[in-house]
């Protein structure tokens, strides 16, 4: 099942190249909630069992070309982001588990627009990320049945600004736009072992990033349980499994970015920049070795280790 | 006025000690929004509402006789300013940052703060003005940043040192680790949020007593610049950050008590199921760390912040 939204905040599901809206369908206890609430309460109940969208699927469509996806999930309860989390290639040591949050407000819709800020980064990055999309919500969960606890997958670009502050403030990822997420929400049963989930990333046609989730030191079910004991877990949080630096790079304005992740689908952004600010276009290779390292040691990413700064900056 | 929620997230209004029920007043379409959503849709609303509001008298209920919730149980964002104190030194004022804290991590006022089973080097309380938006906007001056204000309450960011990066989920954010209210005093009550008196006494003992007049970037910048990265919304929450002077631990079977001038008195409750013990008092290790960053830029390093360790 493919789960998403058209309109605004109408819930669909996607078959083939067909969008077929299903607001008439789940039921007040659904549309009746806040518009932010629609897509976490149908969440929770498709993965309670509580409601089946099998029967709508024999309904009639659009398609998919004419009645663009929104985000699947508008207005997530959060977003969890794990640190350090990839092996970048190397024979790696795995640190602590490491999560910290972004704003939902942050998160842009398929096809949309991210607006690089007026503050003074030092570059603005890519990071494509797998969403773990929770459906049935809990505190203290064991790993062993942490994915009864997912919902689906579907793709995230992690959005950040370098070099403001020390990396943790909403300066940094949680700027209206900075996460695109999307294009709908695939059910766990299509996808098998998440680990063999393969996300590709791509600047205006050209490959950046290209990684498996069978490279990430935590698994998801120990992301869950992990978060889980601190936090209690809700139908629509979401959970970034976390960024390999070995692909990433500038984003600028013109920019349109493609992220694919196998078996679930293809989600597009487009950058602007109001200040036309230029970087160099490609890996920052300062950066992938900085990771590489910080992994070998088992240590944090030090962001300070960026290799590119802006071409066109005014002298001050 | 003052106004808060109370047992089944039901609106109230506080008049000392007693408090007024306001669901008839705010009307069906509100009371029928999810219990934890109905403070959102009140702010949204409330210049329509406020003349009912304010002529209501019932029914009433003794404050003590029912349980107050936070006043808004699930914000949009909760947005704590880092520092934002100059804590007594003559120094610049250092750049304006925030942090995520999960509303997940919301407790309501007289409830239990549970430590987490982590390994901290200690567990701090941050007792904090917050400011709550009335009127959303994105990219809002500062000119005119005081008309988005639709009130004040009170939280404690409590705060466990030496796991994390120090603003992570294991570090903020754990469940109860957001004491929220007891209520919102609105705007026209508080005609200058640079003039209350803050403290945080635990077991009766003072730990934190400091002014908002110390305030490094004043309310109406911080509603400006957080509103230049994200678009605000009725009801999210923006946290003024803390005077770390006075910090101390907090253990199980403690109380701490914020108060804020204007706002009020909230007590919570503190549960350890480790049982850990640590000095009893004041632990002036993160607030010289403070003032040493703002008089030489030096970073606290949190292996020397946090001297007091467990002693059991």
């Amino acid at each position: 099942m493919r789960v998403t939204t058209i309109g605004s905040c109408q819930p669909a599901i996607v078959a083939g190249d067909q969008v077929i809206d299903v607001s008439d369908f789940v039921g007040e206890a659904i549309m009746g909630v806040a518009p932010r609430r629609r897509m976490p309460a149908l969440i929770g109940a498709l993965n309670s069992g509580g409601l089946n969208l099998e029967p709508a699927l024999s309904r009639a469509g659009v398609p998919l070309l004419q009645s663009p996806p929104g985000a699947p999930l508008e207005r997530p309860g959060k977003i969890l982001v794990a640190l350090s989390n990839f092996g970048e290639g190397v024979d790696a040591v795995a640190g602590p588990i490491s999560i910290a949050m972004k704003l939902p407000s942050s998160v842009l819709e398929p096809d949309g627009t991210v607006i690089l800020p007026d503050v003074k980064a030092v570059v603005f990055h890519h990071e494509a990320q797998l969403a773990v999309v929770i459906g049935t919500g809990g505190k203290n969960i064991p790993a062993s049945r942490a994915m009864d606890h997912v919902f689906g997958f579907t793709c995230a670009i992690n959005i950040n600004a370098r070099g403001l502050g020390f990396g943790m403030g909403i300066n940094t990822d949680s700027f209206d736009t900075f996460t695109p997420l999307g294009p709908w929400i695939v059910s766990r049963d299509e996808i098998g072992d998440v680990t063999a989930l393969r996300l590709t990333l791509h600047v205006n046609g050209e490959l950046r990033e290209d990684f498996r989730i069978s490279e990430a030191l935590h698994p998801v079910p120990d992301l869950i349980s992990f978060a889980s004991r601190l936090s209690t877990l809700e139908p629509g949080d979401v959970i970034l499994t976390g960024a390999c630096y070995r692909g990433v790079g500038p984003v600028q304005g013109g920019d349109a970015l493609a992220l694919t992740i196998e078996g679930i689908g293809q989600l597009n952004a487009r950058v602007h920049d109001p200040l036309t600010r230029r970087w160099p276009c490609g890996v920052d290779a300062g950066l992938a070795e900085a990771a590489r390292q910080a992994r070998r040691d088992g240590t944090p990413i030090p962001f300070g280790a960026v290799s590119v700064s802006q071409l066109n900056q005014e002298s001050e | 006025m003052k106004i808060g929620l109370y047992d089944t997230f039901l609106p109230a209004l506080i008049r000392d000690e007693v408090l007024v029920d306001l669901s008839d007043v705010v009307g069906a379409t509100i009371m029928n929004e999810l219990p934890e959503d109905r403070m959102l849709a009140i702010i949204a609303q409330f210049d329509a509402l406020r003349p009912a509001i304010e002529a209501c008298t019932g029914p009433t209920h003794a404050l003590s006789l029912v349980q107050l919730r936070a006043p808004v149980p699930s914000p949009n964002k909760m947005l704590f300013a880092q520092g934002n104190y100059f804590e007594g030194t003559d120094t610049p004022a250092l750049p304006l940052n925030m942090f995520v804290k999960l509303p997940s991590s919301i407790l309501d006022p007289g409830g239990t703060v549970q430590l987490t089973s982590d390994d901290a080097f200690i567990f701090q309380h941050e007792a904090e003005l917050a400011v709550i938006i009335g009127k959303g906007g994105k990219a809002i001056p500062v000119e005119s940043a005081m008309e988005h204000v639709f009130g004040y309450s009170s939280v404690i960011d409590v705060s466990a040192r030496g796991l994390g990066r120090g603003l992570d989920l294991i570090d903020k954010s754990a469940d109860t680790f957001c004491p929220f209210g007891p209520w919102i005093t609105t705007a026209d009550e508080i005609s200058d949020p640079q003039k209350l008196r803050v403290r945080l006494s635990v077991d009766g003992a003072p730990r934190q007593d400091y002014n908002t007049d110390d305030m490094e970037h004043s309310v109406p910048e911080l509603i400006s610049w957080a509103s230049q990265i994200l678009t605000l919304e009725p009801g999210d929450v923006i946290a003024c950050g803390t005077n770390h002077q006075g910090l101390g631990p907090l253990q199980g079977g403690e109380t701490a008590t914020i108060e804020i001038e204007k706002i009020g008195p909230m007590s919570v409750q503190i549960q350890d199921p480790l049982n850990r013990r640590w000095p009893v008092g004041v632990d002036p290790g993160i607030g010289r760390a403070v003032i040493k960053m703002r008089t030489t830029g030096a970073l606290p390093d949190p292996a020397t912040a946090f001297p007091t360790r467990r002693i059991a």
